[in-house]
């Protein structure tokens, strides 16, 4: 059974305008929840304008499907989802080859202060991770931000969950890496 | 181990909820790609309504041909021209002699079946009419050697000599046959073809038509600003946009519910011209000049002079005339009012509802910067013009004049005005249009 999730009068007004065609309330709903899904666009993306891209494609989507939308579970999760499924098909579609290594890799030892993050803003941690290989940018985002696991990630990826698992490790490096990188440069 | 996960909670918690301010022009590029608002409710109505159009006149034409007999009611006064008749028969108490009525009728080759049916109220039913250039020859015929020596003047029972009569004993053909003869006898009425155009038209109450329509049209935009701040933008607008004639063709198809009123459905295409004068700020006009100095001594006489040339670059002087189509597919539903008749003339007030089926545009208009412009056509959506024009009001005053029973021609000034913007909510102006139009039609009546 799904939990209940109150939506407000305003975001169901916007919704019903929604799924009836009403392009003031497609307006308006863009304006409530484009700038969280531009964020999360940009995280999948490898720069700006494949976010673009991205979120465009992906609004598109949401008023396509958004008379499936029943009001039962929270409405920003299900544009997130919207979102992100878009944003991995636009890599799968757009780049031809996405390279999943699957050599192990340990846990970092070197990093010993994780508070050094405070010292980031939220745009250039961003920056940081759009930075990374492609592969690797998936498996982080899906399992570190979103909380998937490494079977769900396997599944949506195509991948082995092996593999999963090693991306997240270099991922995890290689953002390590950088943001040591950052500290150094700041001192 | 433990260092990673507190690393991914800070991520997490981070990036989690963050926002990044959208590019101002996203929403622009969203939009192109969504479907517009679907019309389904505009094109539901106009498909019940033909529907329905269509099924009441196959059920009123099923109807009809269901009963034994086509009852019309008929006017008599109308069948037959002069006024003289009327007081003719006021006075006609004794039995009419008959030979030469007789002959009148072989003569004018008038068959007239008047059966079994008439009504108190002065108002004689015939069950067909028709003369020698009559659509149905009818089965009941008198020929001259029938007697006609039975007739009853007395028993006519007349209410108003101007218009109608009782008549008790008009289902016997004999006193038919008798009174007609009379008729013709007493007031040397010949039926021409023209008086039997005018049995036709005045007689009938239910009579399907098709029309066929076509109408020089004068259209006068209806512009205006959604907010002060683009009053400039109009009147940049205004300034380089003129409508000029337009037209519109179609088809009407009708029914003659009574006497005086009809109501009409069809198809009808109508197309706005525009031209829209736009300078290109950007375009330049290249010039050569030639210029001769003329070398002087010092009394001021001219010895020599040298010619030079030079090449000058003078912008925004192109000018782009580009013609704008504004297309629509409608569906009329006009009912109409006879307000006059006199012999072969009827004068009708129409009044009705235009609904839009799709709109089509084809041209260029200003941008809302009032320099660049905005290109469309048919074949792709804008951002501009939405696809459907919803409804107008259709106003008409249709002058007919009878060529033949079957057969009319007609004039109609008429005015159109649209009740609802022909643009996107979202563009800062509004725009649609008031047409007057002169439509002249050709209607086969059936």
């Amino acid at each position: 059974m799904s939990p209940l999730v109150l939506h407000s009068d305003t975001e169901r007004d916007l919704i019903s305008g929604c799924i009836s065609g009403d392009r003031k309330a497609q307006k308006g709903l863009f304006q409530m929840y484009g700038a969280t899904m531009y964020a999360i666009c940009l995280r999948y993306a490898q720069n700006k304008s494949e976010a673009e891209d991205i979120l465009q494609e992906g609004f598109v989507r949401v008023f396509q499907y958004i008379k499936h939308f029943n009001f039962e579970g929270s409405f920003e999760g299900w544009l997130k989802k919207i979102m992100i499924n878009t944003s991995l098909k636009y890599n799968q579609k757009h780049k031809f080859c996405i390279e999943y290594d699957t050599f192990a890799v340990n846990s970092m030892e070197e990093y010993e202060d994780p508070e050094i993050i405070h010292t980031l803003h939220a745009e250039e941690l961003m920056s940081y991770i759009r930075q990374l290989p492609d592969g690797y940018r998936m498996v982080f985002n899906l399992y570190i931000i979103e909380g998937f696991s490494h079977k769900e990630i396997a599944n949506m990826l195509q991948i082995e969950e092996v593999t999963s698992r090693s991306q997240l490790l270099k991922a995890r490096k290689l953002l390590q890496e950088k943001i040591i990188a950052h500290q150094k440069l700041a001192i | 181990m433990k260092l990673d996960h507190q690393f991914d909670k800070l991520i997490r918690d981070k990036l989690k909820f963050h926002q990044t301010e959208v590019p101002e022009h996203l929403w622009e590029k969203i939009e192109v790609q969504l479907p517009r608002k679907s019309n389904k409710f505009i094109f539901t109505l106009a498909g019940i309504m033909t529907i329905s159009f269509t099924l009441i006149l196959f059920y009123i034409r099923m109807s009809d041909a269901g009963q034994p007999t086509r009852r019309v009611e008929y006017n008599f006064r109308t069948m037959l021209p002069s006024e003289k008749f009327a007081s003719a028969q006021i006075n006609a108490k004794k039995p009419i002699p008959l030979g030469e009525n007789q002959q009148e009728l072989a003569t004018i080759k008038s068959n007239i079946d008047i059966s079994h049916q008439t009504k108190n109220t002065g108002t004689l039913y015939t069950d067909n009419i028709s003369s020698s250039i009559g659509v149905n020859q009818t089965e009941t015929k008198f020929n001259s050697s029938t007697p006609i020596n039975q007739f009853e003047a007395d028993k006519l029972n007349i209410i108003d000599p101007k218009v109608n009569l009782t008549i008790p004993e008009l289902h016997k053909p004999a006193n038919i046959q008798s009174l007609f003869g009379h008729f013709n006898t007493q007031n040397r009425v010949k039926y021409k073809n023209k008086d039997a155009c005018l049995v036709q038209f005045d007689g009938y109450r239910k009579k399907y038509f098709l029309e066929l329509v076509n109408s020089v049209d004068l259209p006068v935009k209806h512009l205006s600003a959604m907010g002060d701040d683009q009053i400039k933008y109009i009147n940049a607008r205004k300034s380089t946009e003129n409508v000029f004639l337009s037209f519109s063709t179609g088809f009407r198809a009708g029914l003659a519910i009574t006497r005086n009123l009809e109501i009409m459905a069809g198809g009808q295409f109508s197309q706005i011209n525009e031209q829209f004068d736009y300078t290109d700020p950007e375009s330049s006009q290249t010039k050569i000049i030639i210029i001769k100095s003329y070398v002087k001594n010092s009394m001021g006489e001219t010895i020599d002079s040298v010619i030079t040339q030079q090449t000058i670059h003078i912008p925004g002087t192109h000018t782009y005339k580009i013609q704008n189509h504004y297309r629509f597919i409608d569906l009329p539903i006009v009912l109409g009012y006879q307000i006059f008749s006199k012999r072969r003339f009827s004068v009708f007030a129409n009044t009705g509802i235009i609904a839009n089926l799709k709109f089509m545009q084809k041209g260029a208009i200003l941008d809302d910067d009032a320099i660049t412009i905005s290109k469309f056509n048919e074949n792709q959506p804008n951002n501009i013009f939405l696809e459907n024009a919803g409804f107008s009001s259709y106003t008409g005053i249709n002058i007919k004049y009878a060529l033949s029973p079957g057969l009319q021609i007609s004039l109609e000034p008429n005015l159109r005005h649209q009740f609802s913007s022909l643009t996107n909510d979202d563009y800062p102006a509004l725009q649609k249009y008031t047409t007057i139009g002169v439509q002249g039609g050709l209607r086969f009546i059936f």
